[in-house]
């Protein structure tokens, strides 16, 4: 049947004559094109032309996260890049189980020698106790305690309880509206050594060991129902003496938030 | 102009193509090879041109666009030089739609093509008018396949490869072209030359649903 249909072309050729007029016309435009820079070329060569900003993105976005996690582990509670160091130590956990313990002193004692205000130095304190049981790195726990000592020295007079810590700072400035916010952080320091306590903090640890706010919430109702209930309400004023979100997240988290307080 | 083709053409067949010495050079840009081509490829490309928008001119001009397209993009050309020739019917083939959408818009411009009136005059091809007739009947598809099979030689993929289709689908295409034409040419052949008498119900109306 095709054969029929293909008979119908017999003759037709394939080609018609290009007149002189024609060539020299087709050619000098040809000669034109070529004579011009290579559209093609600049469009074929230079991928990484076109697609310059998308790869500027990515190249930023690529070095941007190395960069962020490295120069997050310098982060204090509070700093942008601190929920990037927290982020890391998630990861990280796996091959350096102690490493947040080992940040949270490292915190705290910084925090300490910045002198920031006492109930910011509270919460690191409950952190890196937290961070201690949890990890077990139980060695560390004289140096924390060295530091709660050299913060809340002064108190530690009034308060036995907490005088475990060997070292006295005695140029503290004078808190007497926080003395009570001073006996609950000795008091929980003193009880960080109960084992008991320690396996309830890991098991709050786990389940939210996201939200460093929570953590510092739930280490530190654990600490306060031991302790008397009175302290609990007593520290929660002290942090509405307004020292930044965290606080304020604690205030309500804590269901007895007392805002303006003070 | 933004066209849907790219010279992507990577098949390279065993057999040797009397084009295959020219691939390097046009690749380079080179002018000569690019003459050669020209001297080469012109004609049959002005053949189908001509054929498909039966007129001169617009076909001379689908010509040298095909030859400017791949003179900008040479350097990305890819493949041996049956692929070259396929290239610069593809790149025909949609100069020639192009130019039949123009038409569609623009249907009161002198160029719209007619059909009554034999082309063959411009032409120095050999088709006869009662083919000529019978094949203005086919839709701008058909005709390409009936062109491009039985006056230029391609087989079944290189065909899909010059109109972006499917092997399957040009296969179709062409079963009902080649029904379409020999209905027409039975009847016509006899009574010879009256080419008014051709049904017009199928003339291009239904242009290019390319897969």
């Amino acid at each position: 049947m095709k054969g029929d249909v293909k008979r119908l072309f017999d003759g037709v050729s394939a080609e018609v004559t290009i007149p002189e007029h024609l060539r020299e016309r087709h050619l000098a435009a040809i000669r034109r094109e070529l004579a011009s820079p290579p559209v093609g070329a600049a469009r074929g060569v230079s991928w990484f032309v076109r697609h310059r900003a998308a790869l500027a993105w990515l190249t930023t976005g690529i070095t941007a996260m190395p960069v962020a996690a490295v120069a997050s582990q310098d982060a204090l509670p509070g700093e942008v890049l601190y929920p990037v160091k927290r982020a890391v130590e998630v990861v990280a956990e796996p091959f350096f189980p102690r490493i947040q313990a080992v940040h949270r002193v490292e915190e705290l004692e910084r925090l300490a020698e910045a002198g920031v205000e006492d109930d910011v130095i509270e919460q690191a304190l409950a952190a890196a106790r937290a961070a201690i049981a949890a990890t077990g790195a139980d060695d560390l726990a004289p140096r924390l305690e060295e530091i709660a000592g050299g913060v809340f020295g002064d108190d530690e007079e009034d308060h036995p309880v907490g005088s475990t810590t060997t070292t006295v700072a005695g140029d503290e400035e004078d808190r007497g509206d926080d003395v009570e916010t001073s006996t609950t952080t000795t008091t929980s320091v003193a009880e960080g050594e109960d084992d008991a306590d320690d396996e309830a903090d890991r098991e709050d640890r786990d389940h939210d060991d996201h939200d460093d706010d929570t953590k510092d919430d739930d280490t530190r109702d654990d600490e306060d129902h031991d302790d008397e209930d009175q302290d609990d309400d007593e520290k929660n004023e002290d942090d509405d003496d307004g020292n930044g979100d965290k606080q304020k997240n604690d205030d309500s988290d804590d269901g007895d938030s007392e805002s303006g307080g003070d | 102009m933004g066209r849907p083709h790219r010279p992507s053409h990577r098949r390279v067949s065993a057999v040797p193509d009397p084009l295959d010495h020219l691939v390097p050079g046009v690749r380079e840009r080179d002018d000569q090879a690019f003459a050669e081509l020209y001297e080469a490829m012109a004609g049959p490309l002005l053949a189908f041109a001509g054929r498909m928008l039966r007129d001169r001119g617009a076909a001379e001009d689908a010509v040298q666009q095909a030859f400017l397209e791949l003179a900008r993009a040479a350097d990305r050309f890819e493949g041996d030089g049956r692929s070259l020739r396929s290239w610069l019917y593809r790149s025909v083939r949609f100069e020639v739609l192009d130019e039949v959408r123009r038409r569609r818009r623009h249907p009161e411009e002198p160029r719209e093509q007619m059909p009554d009136r034999p082309f063959g005059e411009a032409f120095d091809d050999g088709m006869s008018p009662e083919l000529e007739s019978a094949l203005a009947v086919l839709s701008p598809r058909q005709r390409a396949i009936m062109l491009l099979r039985h006056v230029h030689g391609f087989d079944g993929a290189e065909i899909a490869e010059i109109l972006g289709s499917n092997r399957a689908a040009v296969y179709a295409a062409g079963s009902r072209a080649e029904a379409t034409l020999r209905r027409l040419l039975d009847g016509a052949v006899e009574s010879a030359g009256s080419s008014a008498s051709v049904p017009v119900e199928a003339d291009g109306s239904h242009l290019e649903a390319t897969p």
